[in-house]
């Protein structure tokens, strides 16, 4: 079943239709991936303002006057007044836990570790 | 709980299944091999950063046990491309080679995650984390891609080799820094580091081309 379009999930579109990486694409635009990830999964709102919003668009290069244009907008409007869930629920984290890492040493996480790793995760 | 079905798999059935993945998801063979393209647009894998991951927990990048999201540091993301291209390769041996380990694991808490972290035989550990690595050099650097430049590059050498052996320096004393010249040359190509490209030269015993 098809997803259901949402802001965030456009962003992405449009970066694929670019073919520009998460990491390149953050880099060109001096964006902070971090935040711009969290955007396109939905995990924060998008901008509030117009310029910004416009900013966003001319560096994905969506026309402006164009379908994407206006299907831009109306899914950021759509999205005003909704709050994202910026904290996973214990459901959701259990899917997003590793089972190995790629540390430095090639070792396990200290257990002491793994409850504070684990909250870092709900928040990313 | 603790126990995983690892399969101990040959380096060589490795580079059958990196030579598999690269043909269906990368068939051009364009260098370097755009590894973060591959795994956004067509594995469909979100990559998430996380500040300070390496710095809190001496971690690079993971992957979730849904194999759907591949988590990196941040900072490696942003300062230390080639070393990201690397976790992410790395990240995708997991996908590829331990799917169905990842599968039957269940998790069901933070609890019981933290359990079978703690329990998991460092060995079987070891391995996992051995056939990561291998997996991502081998789709980086790719075998066939590797002879072709390392004997191009050669004659190069062999020019240093001979003002070595004229002044009786054995082959053991300049094969490293015949490696590391070799590596130097052909890094920036895969955009790896020259440490991947040793690596792949010892495993794919290509350094015996080096007279």
């Amino acid at each position: 079943m098809a997803q259901k379009m949402t802001f965030g999930r456009f962003l992405k579109k449009m970066r694929e239709k670019k073919g520009l990486s998460l990491r390149r694409f953050c880099m060109e635009n001096n964006i902070d991936p971090g935040n711009f990830s969290k955007l396109e999964r939905g995990l924060i709102s998008p901008p509030q303002s117009r310029e910004k919003l416009e900013q966003y668009a001319s560096y994905l290069e969506i026309e402006k006057g164009s379908d994407d244009w206006y299907e831009y907008f109306d899914l950021a409007a759509a999205h005003t007044g909704k709050i994202p869930a910026d904290l996973m629920e214990d459901d959701e984290l259990v899917k997003k836990l590793p089972l190995v890492f790629r540390t430095i040493r090639g070792q396990k996480v200290s257990k002491n570790k793994l409850d504070k790793l684990a909250e870092v995760i709900r928040k990313s | 709980m603790g126990k995983l079905e690892i399969q101990y798999l040959p380096y060589q059935q490795i580079r059958q299944r990196a030579e598999d993945f690269l043909l269906r998801y990368h068939p051009s063979k364009e260098l370097p091999v755009p590894i973060e393209e591959i795994v956004e647009f067509k594995l469909g894998v979100d990559i998430v950063p996380i500040p300070n991951l390496q710095r809190d927990f001496e971690i690079e990048g993971f992957t979730s046990s849904d194999l759907k999201t591949i988590y990196v540091d941040q900072f490696i993301l942003s300062e230390r491309p080639t070393r990201y291209r690397f976790t992410l390769a790395h990240e995708i041996g997991h996908i590829v080679l331990h799917k169905r380990i990842f599968k039957e694991i269940r998790i069901s808490s933070v609890k019981s995650w933290k359990t079978f972290v703690d329990l998991v035989d460092p060995q079987d550990y070891s391995a996992l984390e051995f056939q990561g690595y291998a997996f991502g050099g081998l789709i980086l650097v790719p075998p066939s891609e590797l002879k072709r430049l390392m004997e191009i590059n050669l004659p190069d050498i062999k020019h240093l080799i001979k003002i070595s052996k004229s002044r009786n320096i054995d082959r053991d004393q300049y094969l490293d820094y015949a490696k590391e010249k070799i590596a130097q040359e052909l890094a920036p190509i895969f955009d790896v580091s020259t440490e991947v490209i040793v690596k792949r030269l010892e495993y794919d015993k290509l350094e015996r081309l080096i007279p």
